[in-house]
């Protein structure tokens, strides 16, 4: 664009230059010639100040030359601003060069000074077109005033009388000449300036609308630019938000990612432990050594392992569903649906023949989740060693108790009925004797119970048969069987019992023994005439049972020995020679296999409580 | 007419006396030395015995044996049996009196006039 104008400026200047040139230079050296050879025509004396004048308006006119030429020459060098500048520069030397060339005219040719004033205005209106003029119709209109008013001018100069001092200017020649060349001065320096000023305001005017075009579009961009840049900012804000709203959803799927990856570890974890308990459950009930069968809440089979398998010969496959009321149809099952009355409720340690060379004792137990009843297991215990060991003691203790019994029977019955008389009347002295032998053979009966007592216990399976049972009447029936031996030593005996009592789940056979013990060394141990006190009380879910002597106690330093077998008290050898020491042995026993527990208080020389409990029967 | 009651038991001492006791009693009392015979004679006896003293452990045959044997024999099968042994284990007991026995004495404990009681309340 600046490159256009700078072209369009240069197009002007050498126009200028040429018009310099041909017309305005001759024209000056013309006109300065002429004025040079006014004074001997006007017969004035020239005045100094005129030429000064004129070397002035010679020397602007030089200097406005010179500023277009380098304008011309320099125009691609020059910046835009400087090349306004010079013209604007080169203008005004020009307008000067006229004004003063006028002003000297008019002032010299009439030898007045009034004409100054016009002259001036002349000038300005000349030079106003080409500042104010945006297009022709201005130019030409200020053209014609100030063309009208020079006419005027020369008209009022011309053709009307003028008075003193005007009046020798009416029918001046030379006036008149000069009066036209500077009209075609003016003219040719108003055109050749309005020219150039239109163009300079033309190409200031294209250069404004340019300008403003580019700032419209400037602003249009800025506008737009602003737009997309709010828009941008808009979205830059909204996806400054969606980032945001990104991250933290980003951050959260993190959380949720890290929360589910240590739930899923946990859970893991959790499996791995089920896993490992599942593994080892499954691992103790593959290798247990009882057979596990485990019911479901239908009662059918839902896990057998191999020591069951191998009871019954028969495949997991084989069996794994089938519901416990089909049992009775597999032979080998039989006897368990028998054993456990064909219902699957708790039982415990029920004999069951399997076959031949094969006796199990079969255990069910409920499993219970809370209140609910998931299904039942079922524990095989193979019994059938023991069964066989088991018989093999009882034969023999069977067949000790024959072989060291009956000859003491044999003694027993035969001695009973010389005393009673059946074989014959006995003298007192053979009575005595006989009497004698039969206590002896009594005491020795006893000691051989005692052993084979003994021997039971030690096999563990003393208690026979518990059933629910009174305790007050079985310590009655022991009472009664000593009522004899207590009134001959003269014992004061007391039974102390509550009103009630709960009954208590016992072999009665063995309780009897215990309390059988225990009633006889109160007795055999007491002081003459001395005291007994059998006492029962009832205590939270068990039954106390004492008994309180007044006899000779146990030493302090033996008391720790008083329930192993075989011991007696070194007071209690010297007062009574006879006894096993297996007494409190077995009672201690006995006492244990209910589920009791025994103990007692004892002073020597004052006596001695033995306690025991019994647990109360559900 | 007295009562008939056969004794198995493989002891002499034993045997002459409850025999004497019983005998002396009013019983008619018959002897056997052992399970085999005393099978073989209740067998043969017609009128059958009343009662049956039996001992467990004895020569040839048992007590129990003899018992699961008089199970088996329809004519046999309702004769009363006391069980007379020396010993009286727990098992013991059991057995005999699933297999019918009406009572169990052990001879340490008790005496013939207690056994005569016994029979007394089985057979009057």
């Amino acid at each position: 664009m600046r490159e256009t104008i700078k072209e369009i400026i240069l197009e002007d200047t050498e126009r200028i230059l040429r018009l310099y040139k041909r017309v305005i230079f001759p024209c000056a050296l013309i006109f300065a010639t002429f004025l040079l050879s006014l004074p001997p025509i006007f017969k004035f004396p020239p005045y100094p100040f005129l030429y000064i004048i004129l070397i002035l308006v010679l020397l602007s006119f030089l200097f406005a030359f010179f500023t277009y030429t380098r304008i011309k020459r320099k125009i691609f060098e020059l910046s835009f601003s400087e090349i306004q500048k010079m013209i604007v520069l080169s203008l005004f030397l020009e307008l000067s060069s006229v004004s003063l060339g006028l002003w000297a005219f008019l002032s010299f040719s009439q030898g007045l000074s009034f004409l100054l004033a016009p002259t001036f205005l002349i000038a300005f209106f000349v030079s106003l077109p080409g500042y104010l003029s945006p297009n022709w119709i201005r130019f030409f209109a200020f053209f014609s005033i100030s063309l009208l008013i020079l006419i005027f001018l020369a008209g009022v100069f011309n053709f009307y009388p003028l008075p003193l001092p005007f009046s020798p200017l009416k029918h001046s020649v030379a006036a008149w000449a000069a009066f036209f060349l500077g009209l075609i001065m003016v003219f040719v320096v108003y055109n050749l300036m309005t020219n150039v000023w239109y163009r300079e305001y033309a190409l200031r005017t294209k250069l404004e609308g340019v300008r403003k075009e580019i700032e419209k579009k400037l602003q249009k961009r800025t506008k737009k630019l602003r737009e997309m840049f709010e828009e941008t900012q808009i979205l830059r804000i909204r996806e400054r938000a969606r980032m945001a709203e990104a991250e933290r959803r980003a951050e959260e799927l993190e959380k949720a990612r890290t929360a589910l990856i240590n739930i899923l570890e946990d859970v893991e974890e959790a499996r791995g432990r089920a896993e490992e308990e599942r593994d080892k459950t499954l691992a103790i009930i593959q290798n247990f050594a009882d057979g596990l069968l485990v019911f479901d809440k239908e009662g059918k089979v839902s896990l057998i392992n191999p020591q069951a398998e191998s009871f019954f010969r028969i495949k997991k496959e084989e069996i794994v569903g089938k519901s416990f009321s089909e049992f009775v149809q597999l032979s080998d099952f039989k006897p368990i649906f028998e054993a456990v009355e064909g219902e699957l409720k708790g039982v415990f340690r029920k004999e069951a023949p399997i076959r031949e060379g094969l006796i199990l004792e079969v255990t069910t137990v409920p499993m219970m989740k809370g209140e609910e009843k998931v299904g039942t297991l079922m524990i095989l215990h193979d019994v059938t060693r023991e069964k066989e060991i088991e018989r093999m003691k009882t034969e023999f203790v069977s067949i000790s108790a024959h072989q060291l019994r009956t000859p003491l029977s044999a003694i027993k019955w035969t001695l009973k009925m010389f005393l009673e008389g059946d074989l014959g009347e006995l003298t007192k002295e053979q009575r005595e004797f006989l009497e004698k032998t039969y206590q002896s053979n009594e005491r020795m009966i006893n000691l051989i119970n005692d052993l084979l007592n003994v021997t039971r216990i030690e096999e563990g399976r003393y208690l026979y048969r518990p059933v629910l049972a009174d305790i007050v009447s079985i310590c009655q029936s022991v009472i009664d069987s000593y009522k004899e031996e207590i009134e001959k030593r003269k014992l004061k005996f007391k039974f102390k019992k509550p009103k009630e009592l709960p009954k208590v789940r016992v072999d009665i056979e063995k309780i009897s023994l215990a309390i059988q013990n225990l009633l006889e060394n109160a007795i055999r141990y007491n002081k003459f005439g001395g005291e007994i006190e059998m006492v029962l009380k009832e205590k939270e879910r068990e039954i106390e049972f004492s008994i309180k002597d007044t006899g000779i106690g146990i030493p302090k330093d033996q008391q720790n020995r008083i329930f192993t077998k075989f011991f007696r008290g070194s007071n209690a050898i010297k007062m009574e020679t006879e006894g096993s020491g297996l007494g409190l042995f077995i009672t201690k026993n006995i006492i244990e296999a209910h589920g009791g527990r025994i103990w007692f208080e004892s002073e020597e020389g004052k006596g001695t409580t033995f306690y025991f409990t019994l647990p109360v029967a559900e | 007419m007295a009562k008939k009651i056969l004794l198995v038991e493989d002891e002499d001492i034993m045997v002459d006396l409850l025999q004497r006791k019983l005998t002396r009693e009013g019983y008619e009392v018959f002897v056997a030395r052992d399970g085999e015979e005393g099978l073989k004679k209740m067998r043969e006896m017609d009128p059958k015995p009343d009662l049956i003293l039996l001992d467990i452990i004895m020569p040839k045959m048992g007590g129990f044996e003899v018992m699961e044997e008089m199970a088996k024999d329809e004519s046999l099968k309702n004769i009363p049996v006391i069980v007379i042994s020396n010993s009286g284990q727990p098992v013991e007991l059991d057995r005999a009196k699933k297999l019918g026995a009406k009572d169990w004495l052990i001879k340490t404990e008790f005496d013939p006039n207690e056994v005569l009681e016994k029979v007394k309340k089985q057979i009057g």
